[in-house]
């Protein structure tokens, strides 16, 4: 009787989920059903929706999570059978079966560009791709993994993903090209595209009206309200990086913005990125944090740091610097890539791209950071003469299981998924930890010496190559991180040397320097000419360059180490930039008229851009010429050099500030401010200026 | 060994460098020179947000206050932190850590009525705060160590942390 009753219940519930269109949200196995259609082959230049998209389920009365919400570069199917790996390197989609099976081959999905990140929610799948922009939507199927509906065309560098609970709208950040952009998932059309400051990344959407975007470069958010209407109300949300850390009563610049994550309520928004100039002991770099912004007020929760506040000494003897800061280790993790919220332990995992782990922090502390709860080490298989893990190098993203016992990770350096087994954080659960199961999805596409060089560029535990952050800590993805470093020459426990530090808080007190400004350079398709490299075309080859600038990234000297094996890791990193890093898209067009009129500008005789920025050789001469120097910046020492190697111009549209010390703002302003000092534009006008800059964004 | 002679002898003392400490300073001098006995290791703990903290400022508890103050249990501590009471009178909190101090810092938050205090018996460190609505307090703990030479170092102890976002029905205090 009972069995009769929940079969007719079952049957009744069959067929009111198929009269509210909800046929398509079950998982999986529904191919040739519903929408299913003729799928859209990968690689398909098709824009908007295809025909069997038309009709998109209808609207189902409950709310995705926040959680469920958010992409990331890999994401759990919510029944919870599959893992989708959106694997950048490889152009692909991977569809993972769960459990996990390391002997198991994943299936592949060609996409029709690098995807950034994934997001699975009820038989949808949606990925980014970064070039050409655009989101593409498939839908589960049994066989082939997922098959396409469609794609929408997006600004170029599309990355950061997150759809509104309601399911309606996705919101996807354009990187290089600083927009965000809403998609109708419904009719797969573009709504809008807003600009933003630069490098946004991470997207978090807080409820169906409003999100936040963590940027690459800088320490402030974007946030944006009004999602569904016809284009949003954009405002910058301050949120300081790692206040406790910052030198009394100022606030820090932020690097590698990459992700967010909100509490389960929404009412707080975990940040987790470099802050830069942080201090605490030998952080030349700063130190990696969690900046929490309380979201009702949009107020950091983490106090100011001042320097005079109370202290009691056992001995009675004053304070010093250093009892002013945190005293326990900087972080415990290096270059955050991705942060998620455990709802079930109130904790954080935060994905450590540079020290090949996992850090569980406690999400209820007002800095996170200061209250660790384990890390789960993911890399394995060190090298013993170059350490970098053969095996889950450089961990980027992290999906938990519905139970949030088990985390599983993608490590982009390797292209491992690694699955973990999670502390369940109670006293009467002791945990035991285990080593990580891992399968390799796919091995490296540019070959072995770019695979070592690509783990070194992200590794930041081998004390040779790096001192304490790595390559991709300054250079992310071979951009850069828009902030002026101090060059300081000052003494440490190994003697005087020369490195770079983030303020000059980070040099000690009675060294009375500031350090000369540098301005981190961008690596991707800008390294391809055999040299001179360095900012006075000092060294005569890239692999010199690097063999030389090891030194300055660090607290101190270099350790000791095998010449030989220097040399190795730097022709390794050397493939690796030139054949590994992927340039910011590029806009090929024909130029329009107004930058058509610029580079006229630029190729005149009486501008004279063009005879030091080659056109033909990455628009620079790579020769040092005496300039006439730039006002000395606050918190910088005068620069004693005048010679300066010309700049290529390449990509210089996306990655201000400009000049070695970032005194120019944007490009505006440096052809403002040029006058006659580089070339001759003082003569230009208002109209020749603002063409002379647009074709500066072309190159 | 001089160094432990002077800690043995230290007895409420707060750093007057400034007008912060100062007021650290006055807030620590109005509490007894002795820290009060803690009730009995078997005294339940409450956990901190189910105990209602009054809305109106009440002055710095004395010592008999203090005496039967209830121990109420931190949101979150780590293992570390197992030696650590925690007390609650009217909206006053003190934490009381059994682990070996020899210094103490707030690194963050408002310093009024804030006081610290070491044992010079026991080395058994001490925290004072208020607790109200809209706080944010970040205290560091240190310990005695040496460094590779033998020299002398203070070492990172504990942390305590505790905020009452506004809106929010208790206050949040974890110590790791």
């Amino acid at each position: 009787m009972r069995a009769r009753l929940t079969r007719t219940l079952a049957l009744v519930l069959a067929a009111a989920l198929v009269s509210a269109g909800l046929v398509a949200c079950s998982p999986r196995g529904r191919s040739g059903e519903g929408d299913a259609g003729a799928p859209v082959a990968s690689g398909s230049a098709s824009s908007g929706p295809v025909a069997s998209a038309a009709k998109p389920p209808a609207p189902r009365p409950e709310l995705l999570s926040l959680a469920a919400c958010q992409g990331s570069v890999l994401a759990r199917a919510p029944s919870g059978d599959t893992l989708y790996v959106a694997d950048e390197d490889h152009r692909a989609l991977r569809v993972v079966a769960l459990p996990l099976d390391p002997a198991a081959k994943a299936r592949v999905v060609a996409l029709p560009g690098a995807p950034a990140q994934v997001l699975a929610f009820d038989d949808r799948v949606l990925v980014t791709v970064r070039d050409p922009g655009m989101l593409v939507v498939l839908r589960v199927d049994a066989e082939a993994g997922a098959v396409e509906l469609g794609r929408v065309p997006l600004p170029a560098d599309a990355w950061g993903l997150a759809v509104t609970p309601d399911r309606r709208t996705a919101i996807v950040s354009s990187a290089w090209t600083h927009q965000v952009s809403a998609v109708d998932l419904a009719a797969l059309s573009r709504r809008w595209s807003v600009d933003v400051p630069r490098e946004p990344r991470g997207v978090v959407v807080r409820d169906g009206s409003s999100a936040y975007v963590t940027h690459l470069v800088g320490a402030a958010l974007t946030r944006l309200d009004d999602l569904a209407g016809a284009a949003p109300a954009v405002r910058r949300v301050d949120l300081p990086a790692s206040p406790l850390r910052a030198p009394s009563g100022r606030a820090l610049l932020a690097s590698l913005g990459y992700a967010a994550a909100l509490s389960d309520d929404g009412s707080r928004l975990f940040v987790a990125r470099h802050a830069l100039g942080a201090m605490g002991k030998e952080a030349w770099f700063g130190a990696a944090t969690v900046d929490v912004l309380l979201t009702a007020g949009d107020a950091p929760l983490a106090p100011k740091h001042f320097g005079r506040m109370p202290f009691l000494r056992a001995d009675k003897a004053t304070q010093t610097d250093e009892t002013k800061l945190p005293g326990g280790a900087l972080a415990p993790f290096t270059q955050p890539r991705a942060v998620v919220y455990r709802k079930s332990t109130r904790t954080l995992l935060v994905v450590g791209e540079g020290d090949d782990l996992v850090a569980e922090l406690d999400a209820l502390a007002v800095d996170p950071t200061l209250a660790p709860l384990r890390t789960y080490p993911v890399g394995s298989s060190y090298d013993p003469v170059l350490p970098v893990a053969a095996s889950c190098a450089a961990p980027a993203g992290l999906a938990l299981s519905e139970d949030e016992s088990t985390a599983w990770i993608f490590c982009r350096a390797t292209y491992d998924l690694a699955e973990i087994h999670l502390d369940p954080q109670r006293a009467d659960a002791p945990y035991e930890p285990r080593p990580p199961r891992v399968a390799r999805l796919a091995h490296d596409p540019e070959g072995a010496g770019a695979s070592v060089g690509r783990r070194l560029f992200y590794n930041a535990t081998d004390r040779v190559t790096s001192g304490g952050v790595a390559c991709a800590g300054c250079h992310p993805e071979g951009r850069d991180d828009g902030f002026v470093w101090h060059e300081a020459r000052f003494n440490s426990a190994e003697g005087t040397s020369v490195n770079f530090v983030g303020t000059p808080e980070n040099v000690p007190e009675e060294e009375h320097t500031r350090g000369f400004p540098r301005r981190t350079p961008m690596l991707a398709g800008r390294v391809a000419s055999a040299g001179p490299y360095g900012w006075h075309a000092e060294s005569p080859t890239l692999d010199d360059r690097l063999t030389h600038g090891l030194a300055l990234h660090r607290w101190g000297a270099m350790p000791r180490h095998e010449p030989a094996n220097l040399a190795a890791r730097a022709g390794h990193l050397v493939t690796f930039l030139r054949h590994g890093l992927v340039p910011p898209p590029r806009d090929e067009r024909p130029l329009t008229p107004e930058e058509t009129r610029g580079r006229d500008v630029f190729t005149s005789d009486v501008a004279r851009c063009a005879r030091c920025h080659v056109p033909g050789s990455e628009y620079t001469d790579r020769t040092p010429y005496p300039l006439q120097k730039l006002p000395r910046r606050d918190d910088f020492d005068d620069e004693p050099a005048k010679e300066f190697k010309t700049p290529s111009l390449l990509f210089v549209g996306g990655r201000a500030p400009y000049f070695h010390d970032g005194s120019a703002s944007s490009l505006e302003e440096l052809v403002e401010r040029n006058a006659d000092r580089m070339g001759k534009t003082s003569h230009l006008g208002k109209e020749e200026r603002a063409a002379l800059v647009a074709f500066l964004r072309t190159l | 060994m001089n160094l432990m002679r002077r800690a043995r002898a230290t007895r409420l003392v707060a750093a007057a460098s400034s007008m912060a400490v100062l007021a650290a300073a006055l807030s620590a001098l109005a509490a007894p020179d002795a820290p009060p006995t803690p009730p009995a290791p078997a005294e339940e703990e409450r956990p901190l947000e189910a105990v209602p903290i009054p809305a109106a400022h009440a002055p710095n508890p004395k010592l008999p206050e203090w005496s039967a103050a209830p121990r109420v249990r931190p949101t979150r501590r780590s293992a570390a932190a197992a030696g650590c009471r925690v007390y609650l009178l009217h909206d006053w909190l003190k934490v009381r850590c059994t682990n070996e101090t020899f210094a103490l810092s707030l690194l963050g938050g408002d310093f009024q009525g804030v006081a610290f205090w070491i044992d010079p018996v026991t080395k058994e460190g001490e925290v004072l705060m208020p607790i109200r609505r809209g706080d944010r307090h970040v205290v560091q703990l240190w310990k005695s160590g040496k460094d590779a030479s033998g020299g002398f170092v203070l070492l990172p102890s504990l942390v305590i942390q505790e905020h009452w976002i506004d809106g929010a029905a208790a206050p949040v205090l974890t110590i790791f």
